[in-house]
């Protein structure tokens, strides 16, 4: 019962339990006494739970796209990028970010000349993604970007992976982000950042190296239950000895007199001897055809979209939907958004911190002022712990809330929130004007919370806590800027706007 | 205090009481420390055979020379700042310690040793178990304190955890009028039973009482002065919280960056000067208090006992670990030397783990932290006679 809740508190205030620095009305151990199960957020609207999953924020923008185009059109469309215009944007990019679409041996040239320097490289990648995630109207492409990314994920300050990955993102990660698990498999495993990270470029018939071919099957491909055997990982790392990295242009190179040509078995199938590249291209087209490995996409599909422990039998369902489509992402996720189980996870996935500054920029409608914001951003992401490309091992960020649930965590974003309402964040500004409409009163600063910034409705309670902090700062009816400005803050603060 | 202390009290529950365990703090040096270089084994010859370039000389011997502990063992000088506190008896090593089982792989490695088991079905902390299976009337927010962004696997599942980076950036920021406004009201948005309510109601108990302290009131002591390094800081951090009463009752703290494959004395000097100097600044502020707090450091594995072709060493097995406070039968080197005879060696050259790890931390929680629940601590492992390594 919300207003039980809402009476111990009111009763809790005054008697005076505030104690302590900070004056806070009430002791979470209060609070916790009170304990209410019922504590459940209301459902949101089918479009914003669409729009929470497949795209890093709802913003004003995207919302009128889905009321217009309905829930099955849109993500056709989203599922359709190359008919989307995001030209200003990688205009914008071009200009300001200029290695991220210029060749591995121009950068090299630009860093050895000292005209750049290394980790401007990795910045500049960095801020793309981050501009893409909150600029473009690919939405879906860009967390399916981000998703593959991580899937095949590979650390950024690894070596020459610092130019290698810019190359990544551009030749196999965005183009390839919707198209089948083969084909991305398949780039990436010729992908030279991949082969740097992972040590295949160091990988001889004389002496193998294991290291790509046990992670390509635990964490690319069969999982880590999956069917093989450690003499599978020894003759998968054959298969793929001489895979190298061109030194002169940064592309992949098939090193003959480096590879082991003999014949070798992988999970049963007999791989002929002298078969050259081809025997590690046989390799990728086992694994991506093993059920094992539609079981374990599947599984993280899932996982990423619907909840952290998605049940057996979407999983199930969706496994089939990988085997009959031929490891079809657009047919995976169509299955997927258009399921029952996805619909009824509302506020079953936490945000994660890249997502969750994403949405906020997208929510303001912020717009970078000046260079100051790279670096800001830079840290905070780091703060937050989830830099784009710099999760060190080969496994990705966790993409479970228990993982990110931190008393760290969640002040940071308190901060990071609290830092870009109050126009305190370097380099961000956003038009408060433009974003809330006069006349300012609560009761109308209230419904554009709702209806421009969470795209949500709270529960009555939590309504009042909102409502009695835009009142005590209101004169003649009238908020002052600084209180909407704190009311955005703790709409964007809240469990409302954490949980997806 | 008094007052404000029973507001943050846990609550009640039907756990046992632990009272007069030591404050535990469990160092993991991720990235796999190369033991056989930071303890070296100058009096195995196979040592230097195996590391023609990059092996530390014996004692005396030249300058960088190990510094002895034994007549068999010698310190690594970078870590000479722990010698005074090994010859007076509160520092031990335990060497050719490990898993057998261990994986080459980092993170599945430091996964297997923060979980304290092999079989991939427990998905909690070792030292989450641990905290979790006792409850004292006076325990708070701070049972267990992760110096760090995220909490650590070792701590994962704990029921209360504190994840703080360093002190000085716990604070909420928000503009001076409405600070107190924005954090009430988060609060009570906060205010539910889900998993996210509770980090965020651990996460303003860490606050309030983190806004309580006065640093001034708990200046470091006996004249120690910490590197001004991310460990040297987190120690730092972590001797105020302790000092304050805020109520540590374990820590864990994370060094990273020793996985020397090239050039690895280059990378190792520096680093293990850091720990060193962190871990002996620690004993000389806390002083007395030591007698009440036991440090473990661990990693997830040692290196090949061979160099590689770059100066540098690859993924191995056994290694060593560090053990440090007043409780330790300290001045000792731990061993079951396995010796480095290519026919000692196990995997690809490994040095052979004599000591599993958890026989360590077992003794130590047995006899320090009165917890005796081996099979729900190390569900996969049979915990062998102790080596002596704690008084009771």
């Amino acid at each position: 019962m919300q207003s039980n809740r809402r009476e111990f508190i009111k009763q809790a205030s005054v008697i005076g339990l505030g104690v302590g620095a900070l004056s806070l009305t009430l002791t979470p151990t209060d609070l916790m006494a009170v304990n209410n199960s019922e504590n459940v957020l209301p459902d949101v609207s089918a479009y914003t739970h669409l729009l929470n999953r497949t795209s890093f924020g709802v913003n004003q923008e995207s919302m009128r796209m889905i009321k217009r185009l309905g829930y099955r059109k849109y993500i056709e469309q989203q599922l359709n990028p190359d008919a989307i215009d995001d030209s200003q944007l990688e205009a914008y990019i071009d200009e300001y970010l200029p290695t991220v679409n210029q060749s591995i041996a121009q950068t090299r040239l630009q860093v050895r000349n000292d005209e750049i320097r290394r980790l401007q490289v990795a910045d500049e990648l960095t801020m793309a993604t981050y501009l893409r995630a909150i600029y473009s109207k690919k939405q879906l492409l860009q967390v399916m970007v981000e998703f593959w990314n991580n899937h095949f994920s590979v650390y950024h300050l690894d070596g020459p992976v610092v130019f290698l990955k810019t190359q990544e993102d551009k030749e196999v990660m965005r183009p390839l982000a919707l198209s089948s698990f083969s084909q991305l498999l398949h780039a990436s495993a010729k992908s030279p950042a991949m082969i740097y990270y992972l040590d295949g470029y160091a990988s001889t018939k004389e002496a193998p190296n294991e290291n790509y071919a046990r992670e390509l099957m635990e964490l690319h491909t069969l999982g880590v239950d999956g069917p093989y055997t450690h003499h599978d990982i020894d003759e998968v790392a054959r298969c793929f000895t001489g895979w190298q990295i061109n030194q002169r242009n940064g592309k992949f190179r098939f090193n003959r007199r480096d590879h082991d040509n003999d014949e070798k078995i992988v999970l049963g199938h007999e791989i002929a001897k002298s078969g050259g590249v081809f025997d590690g291209e046989q390799v990728l087209d086992i694994l991506a055809t093993q059920p094992a490995t539609a079981a374990f996409m599947a599984k993280k599909l899932c996982r990423h979209f619907i909840a952290d422990y998605p049940s057996d039998a979407i999983i199930e369902s969706t496994t089939d939907a990988f085997i009959d489509s031929q490891g079809d992402i657009k047919a995976c996720l169509r299955h997927i958004l258009l399921s029952d189980e996805f619909i009824n996870s509302q506020n079953q996935k936490l945000k994660r911190p890249f997502h969750y500054m994403v949405s906020v920029t997208r929510s303001l409608n912020v717009k970078f002022s000046d260079r100051r914001s790279v670096r800001a951003t830079r840290q905070m992401f780091d703060s937050l712990g989830q830099r784009p490309f710099f999760w060190q091992s080969p496994d990705g960020y966790p993409d479970v809330a228990s993982y990110w649930e931190s008393t760290t965590g969640m002040l940071f974003r308190w901060n990071f929130v609290n830092d870009v309402s109050f126009e305190n964040f370097p380099g961000y500004q956003y038009r408060l004007e433009s974003l809330i409409a006069q006349p300012h009163t609560p009761e109308n600063i209230y419904r554009q919370i709702t209806e421009k910034i969470i795209f949500r409705k709270m529960s009555a309670y939590d309504e009042s806590i909102l409502f009695d902090y835009l009142y005590d700062g209101a004169e003649n009816n009238k908020v002052s800027p600084i209180k909407i400005q704190g009311a955005l803050a703790l709409a964007m603060g809240s469990p409302y706007f954490q949980l997806n | 205090m008094h007052t404000r202390r029973s507001f943050l009290q846990i609550g009640s529950s039907n756990k046992v009481e632990n009272k007069n365990a030591d404050i535990l703090i469990y160092v993991f040096q991720r990235g796999a420390a190369d033991g056989l270089n930071l303890v070296v084994p100058y009096g195995d010859e196979n040592y230097y055979a195996n590391r023609p370039s990059i092996a530390i000389a014996k004692p005396n011997s030249s300058e960088g020379a190990a510094l002895d502990l034994d007549g068999f063992f010698g310190l690594n000088p970078a870590l000479s700042a722990l010698l005074p506190i090994y010859q007076s008896n509160d520092l031990a090593m335990v060497h050719a310690c490990g898993s057998l089982n261990s994986s080459h792989s980092h993170f599945k490695a430091q996964d297997d040793v923060d979980r304290g088991a092999l079989n991939q079905d427990i998905n909690s902390g070792w030292l989450a178990r641990y905290a979790n299976s006792y409850e004292n009337n006076d325990s708070t927010a701070f049972k267990s304190v992760a110096l760090s962004k995220s909490i650590p696997k070792s701590l994962s599942s704990a029921e209360q955890v504190v994840a703080l980076d360093n002190i000085a950036s716990f604070v909420i920021k928000a503009p001076e009028s409405e600070s107190v406004d924005i954090q009430n009201n988060l609060l009570t948005l906060f205010a539910g039973a889900t998993s996210l309510d509770k980090v965020a109601q651990a996460t303003f108990n860490g606050l309030e009482e983190v806004a309580s302290i006065n640093p001034e009131d708990f200046p470091v002591e006996n004249d120690a002065t910490y590197p001004s390094s991310g460990f040297g800081n987190r120690f730092k951090d972590l001797a105020l919280l302790i000092k304050s009463g805020i109520g540590v009752e374990m820590a864990s703290i994370d060094i990273g960056g020793w996985d020397t494959h090239n050039d690895e004395n280059t990378a190792l000097t520096p680093l293990a000067q850091d720990f060193a100097e962190t871990l002996a600044t620690f004993y000389t502020d806390m002083g007395d208090r030591m007698q009440n707090i036991t440090i473990i450091a661990l990693t997830e594995f040692g290196r090949r006992v061979a160099e590689n072709g770059s100066g540098g060493t690859d993924h191995g097995t056994g290694n060593v670990a560090f053990v440090m406070g007043g409780s330790v039968n300290g001045g000792q080197v731990f061993t079951d030397w396995p010796g480095l005879r290519a026919e000692d060696l196990v995997g690809p050259g490994d040095l052979l783990p004599t000591t599993d790890y958890r026989t360590v931390i077992a003794e130590l929680m047995e006899k320090r932290m009165n917890y005796t629940n081996f099979e729900e601590l190390f569900p996969d492992f049979e915990v062998p006679e102790y080596l002596g390594i704690f008084k009771n």
